[in-house]
């Protein structure tokens, strides 16, 4: 006699594995919303997104590279992203070399520089005009808008 | 293993790059190296223990030609 019927309570749980259910019987509508939470995702695998990002308003920019690094000593890099470098010049010069390089010059940079309290005047981080390229842009350091310095943190950002 | 490169400007003035260690995550430091170099110049490849911390006369220091032996900046 053929099984014409069966309930679902009439199936033992350890008598369903994965291996027994095809990809093509599973459908989003078949899957309650509420079956579905962070216990049951595999959240630490990388997934790709293909699809679209709406609400975000175009125009507003993003950092496209940035760095902090201590000039003081030896200079050093602290943290960075799309710089590959930093070149020391000389006292209180320094050139920041990015990963990848700009299609133009017409980026937006943010500085600051500070840790440290040179003649009760705060540092000031510098960015002479003729040493702004696609590849890399000098940072000068400073007090009193003229004396050379060299502090535990100079900082940038570059946006486009 | 904290590295430098050295290289000496048409100028006379040295030089030093220290690699971001975020992009050391992808480039060598030479291959930082011949690519924050100026083209052309050369460079050597420094320990950074082999660099005085000390600042006061960083304006005159300098290094001889010959130490430049690692490669050439693109």
């Amino acid at each position: 006699m053929a099984i014409t019927k069966i309930i679902t309570n009439s199936i033992a749980d350890t008598a369903i594995s994965t291996a027994k259910i095809a990809d093509t019987a599973i459908s989003t509508a078949k899957i309650a919303d509420d079956a579905i939470d962070d216990t049951k995702l595999d959240l630490t695998d990388d997934y790709a997104f293909t699809g679209t990002i709406t609400g975000v308003s175009s125009g507003v920019g993003t950092v496209s590279a940035w760095v902090s690094f201590d000039s003081r000593n030896t200079p050093s890099i602290i943290s960075s992203g799309n710089v590959s470098s930093i070149t020391d010049i000389s006292q209180g010069q320094y050139d920041v070399n990015f990963t990848n390089a700009f299609s133009n010059t017409n980026y937006c940079t943010v500085t600051g520089g500070g840790g440290e309290i040179r003649n009760n005047t705060l540092t000031n981080v510098a960015l002479p005009d003729n040493k702004r390229t696609t590849s890399k842009i000098g940072v000068d350091t400073q007090y009193n808008h003229q004396n050379v310095f060299e502090p535990p943190y100079v900082n940038l950002l570059v946006i486009t | 293993m904290d590295k430098r490169i050295i290289f000496k400007n048409t100028d006379n003035t040295i030089g030093i790059i220290a690699p971001a260690p975020d992009a050391l995550q992808t480039m060598t430091v030479d291959e930082i190296a011949r690519k924050d170099v100026p083209t052309g110049l050369s460079y050597k490849i420094v320990n950074v223990s082999e660099i005085s911390s000390d600042r006061t006369f960083r304006n005159a220091w300098t290094i001889d030609d010959s130490e430049l032996t690692d490669g050439v900046g693109d």
